[in-house]
């Protein structure tokens, strides 16, 4: 019986990473950047569990389950700016809510 | 054997990650996210670690996209919602997830079969989990229960939505 | 509490009316009684001291600073020349805070006036009194304040404030003269205090630094008491209500520069030669201004240059030795010229604030009171007997007969030109045809009491020569000289002025005349010689430098930092996704440089 080379693992976890991220910078709906952003974490989170079980520790979980606590708090924040956003300016498209433009004094 | 699974979990996580990045409705989107989780979940449980595999069914792919679901259904994107819902019944929209899940599902299929094992020599269980979470990693712990209290406080000033001035 | 009341209680009296009247918004009867009271009580001090045995007292106070061998106490010192002054000061200071009450009734800057006022002879006192030369130069520079705020106390036209600054700064230039000279003392004497200064000078006799000092203290002195050359400023300073002109540009302040070279008279003992300076600036500056008073047509500047003729006198007294003498000049001019320009104050108010001669003449019968004290003040400032200026004039005339007749004569000629421009004013103002009818505001009851006190302190004012001062005359032939100028003076001013006026029309066709004129009501040109030599190269300097090139390394900064946030400001776009690919970026260099090295 062979193990999953962590490299593998590893490149997973990349490979998922970048698919958030090009999600995170390509999409403009604040929902679907979102959604990206639990991807990422998710990646990150894979890559702790791997590294944990590579070498037969607790940490790489711990560390998940803390990934996992920032993600819930990062969520409800981050869903409750949604509907204020939506709210207050009818869109949910980030690059029309831009009012931290800095305009020329 | 189990590194074929491994790579077909991957192939999985992979396809559904670029699924959720690419679709326009955003239920759609939801759908292949949980898949993708679903698929991680997988390869957590290959490698070992059940505990984490069971906290990102239940916490991931259970209570964090429910979220996602309430505040989808709340901004109604699908204004006509009745027609939405038609639409997602439709069945054509379920073979992608299906497809996913059903792989995942033959996957695990093997494994509670016997067909092939998890690496126990690596496998970390809840108990040594437990132990270091309320041992060293103590202050950790309270940390995050802080940044937890700070988020219910923060969803909950933030989605009090009083009316605008001269709304 | 000891008899006499310590001497920190003169300025500090003062002291306090003008922080009560400054801080406290009072109606305009307070303002009077606190204003007037204050120095009154100061007064009453004062009084206390002259006459307590003539001992000197020495008091301190407290420490004022102290670095290294440098102590500079609140110390308080006074002998017969501080009696002398103090008398001067809050009596003659009193008196014209009476007289202010009335002639200033209605002005709306009242409680500022009486604050000022009362600051001011508070710093006066603490420069008499002061024990050392640095609490001396505090009350030096409060007394310039004063005048400042004073002569610009009608502040909404512009001319008064530049009369008040051009008094400010030519001073100044006197001032920096003297902290120098008190630099240089403190250098080679390793003190400031007075006394300790004048018993540590015997060692240094003839040394060339001393002579230094004696002509940078000199120069505080000239600028302090408008000599010569920086007697520019007097004249403009009668922009200030009448009664400051009274107290400070002709009673105390512009005496200050006397006091001060008598109080060092030992050290101008040791050094001869600036001792004659001082005579000579004193005799130029007595014709030179007497001559300027003879053609004025401005009541207020007339007596303003007779001011700066008089301290000429008294510059000549301590020129040649006869510092007692130039202090009893200085105590009866105080009573006299405080007595023509309150006078001068009653006549201004009844016509309307007219102060041009032009428009005088005849008031003696509408306002005889008024006319008999400015009679009284002319004789005493012309020095006839048996007014008070005869006595002290003689007496600096008579040292100066001994000490050289080319000083003695310089002093002869001023005496009739006092008497010729005394006895003018009084011609012209108060008789012949009468042109303006007086029918402005009458003298009230006070200050005609206030002119009439005036009037006898300069009738009988000396008479008494401070009792602390050593004899300062004794009768020779010589002396009749200085009465028979002044009659030679009061009769060509009546020939001229009176009896036949057409002689001086005839006189004006001549163009030398006329010339002349002209240049003696400017002062002798000293206005536009400055405003050529000094304030235009510095005003076209300023305009050269308007950009000021020191500043440009700062505005480049500013410059840069501009242009850089110009250049940044589009990426503060505001929008999200930019800002997070702007971190993802970051990271991935972040990472890679990781990598690299």
């Amino acid at each position: 019986m062979s193990a999953v080379p962590l490299t593998h693992v590893l490149m997973l976890s990349a490979i998922l990473f970048t698919l958030g991220m090009a999600g995170l910078l390509t999409r403009r709906n604040l929902i679907f950047m979102l959604m990206s952003l639990e991807v990422m974490f998710n990646a990150a989170g894979l890559a702790f569990i791997a590294a944990g079980a590579r070498w037969g520790q607790a940490d790489g979980q711990i560390f998940f389950i803390l990934i996992l606590t920032l993600a819930a708090a990062e969520v409800g924040v981050g869903l409750g700016l949604a509907l204020q956003i939506h709210h207050r300016f009818r869109t949910l498209d980030m690059d029309k809510v831009c009012e931290l433009k800095e305009t020329e004094p | 054997m189990t590194i074929l699974l491994f790579y077909l979990a991957a192939f999985v996580a992979v396809i559904a990650t670029s699924l959720v990045i690419t679709r326009t409705n955003a239920v759609h989107a939801l759908i292949y996210l949980i898949v993708s989780l679903l698929a991680t979940g997988f390869v957590f449980l290959l490698l070992g670690a059940y505990f984490a595999a069971l906290l990102e069914v239940i916490v991931y792919a259970g209570a964090v996209m429910v979220l996602f679901l309430f505040v989808l259904m709340m901004l109604g994107l699908g204004r006509d919602g009745e027609g939405r819902e038609r639409e997602l019944l439709q069945p054509h929209l379920w073979y992608g997830p299906a497809f996913l899940c059903g792989v995942l599902l033959g996957e695990w299929g093997i494994l509670f079969l016997g067909w092939s094992q998890p690496f126990p020599l690596h496998a970390v269980d809840a108990k040594q989990v437990g132990i270091s979470l309320l041992g060293p990693y103590f202050l950790a712990v309270e940390l995050a229960s802080m940044l937890l209290l700070a988020g219910l406080v923060g969803a909950y000033h933030l989605t009090e939505l009083q009316r605008r001035p001269g709304a | 509490m000891s008899w006499p009341l310590p001497l920190w209680f003169i300025p500090a009296l003062p002291l306090a009316g003008f922080l009560l009247l400054s801080l406290l918004p009072l109606s305009s009867r307070a303002i009077a009684w606190i204003g007037t009271g204050s120095v009154g009580l100061a007064a009453l001090v004062s009084l206390s001291e002259i006459l307590a045995p003539a001992v000197v007292i020495h008091q301190s106070l407290d420490t004022w600073m102290s670095a290294a061998s440098l102590t500079i106490p609140f110390g308080f010192y006074c002998d017969g020349l501080t009696r002398t002054m103090l008398g001067v000061i809050t009596g003659v200071g009193f008196l014209i805070h009476l007289y202010s009450t009335a002639y200033m009734a209605g002005d709306e800057g009242y409680r500022r006036f009486f604050a000022a006022m009362n600051l001011f002879v508070a710093a006066m006192t603490v420069l008499v009194l002061a024990d050392n030369l640095v609490f001396l130069y505090l009350g030096w520079e409060g007394v310039g304040l004063c005048s400042f705020l004073l002569i610009g106390h009608w502040y909404r036209d512009p001319a008064n404030g530049r009369a008040a600054r051009k008094a400010f700064i030519v001073t100044r230039v006197g001032d920096t003269a003297l902290v120098l000279g008190l630099f240089l003392l403190f250098d080679r004497l390793g003190s400031l205090d007075i006394q300790t200064l004048l018993a540590g000078l015997e060692p240094h006799t003839g040394s060339s630094w001393l002579k230094v000092a004696g002509l940078l203290l000199l120069g505080g002195a000239l600028g302090k008491s408008a000599q010569f050359p920086l007697q520019v400023w007097l004249p403009d300073a009668m922009a200030g209500p009448t009664p400051v002109s009274a107290l400070i540009h002709a009673a105390t302040m512009v005496t200050a520069g006397v006091y001060l070279l008598a109080r060092l008279h030992p050290l101008y003992d040791l050094v001869p030669d600036i001792r004659l300076l001082v005579a000579v600036v004193g005799g130029v500056t007595l014709l030179l201004a007497g001559c300027s008073a003879l053609v004025q047509s401005d009541l207020k500047r007339a007596l303003a240059w007779s001011t700066i003729s008089q301290i000429g006198y008294m510059f000549l007294g301590l020129g040649v030795g006869a510092w007692q003498a130039s202090v009893f000049h200085l105590m009866t001019h105080a009573f006299f010229k405080a007595l023509l320009f309150l006078s001068a104050g009653v006549v201004i108010m009844a016509l309307h604030h007219q102060q041009d001669l032009e428009a005088m003449g005849g008031l003696r019968r509408r306002l005889p009171g008024v006319f008999w004290c400015f009679l009284i003040g002319v004789t005493a400032l012309a020095a006839l007997p048996p007014a008070a200026g005869f006595f002290s004039k003689e007496a600096i005339l008579d040292r100066a007969y001994e000490v050289s007749p080319g000083l003695w004569l310089l002093g002869i000629g001023g005496a009739l030109l006092t008497s010729l421009y005394g006895f003018r004013l009084v011609l012209r103002v108060f008789f012949g045809p009468e042109k303006t009818y007086p029918d402005g505001q009458r003298p009230s009851g006070v200050m005609m009491m206030v002119l009439v006190l005036l009037s006898g302190l300069s009738l009988v004012g000396g008479l008494f020569p401070p009792l602390a001062l050593a004899e300062v005359s004794t009768p020779r032939m010589i002396s009749l000289a200085g009465p028979g100028v002044s009659l030679l003076g009061l009769g060509v001013a009546g020939w001229l002025w009176y009896l036949r006026p057409q002689i001086l029309h005839g006189w004006r066709r001549w163009p030398l005349m006329a010339v002349l004129n002209r240049f003696w009501l400017d002062g002798w040109g000293f206005d536009s010689l400055y405003h050529g030599l000094f304030v235009q190269p510095y005003q076209t300097l300023s305009r050269i430098n308007r950009a000021d090139f020191l500043n440009l390394p700062f505005d480049g900064l500013v410059g840069f930092n501009r242009t850089l946030h110009a250049a940044l400001l589009p990426t503060q776009n505001g929008r999200l996704r930019w800002y997070a690919t702007g971190m993802g970026l970051g990271v991935a260099v972040l990472i890679a440089w990781g990598l690299c090295a």
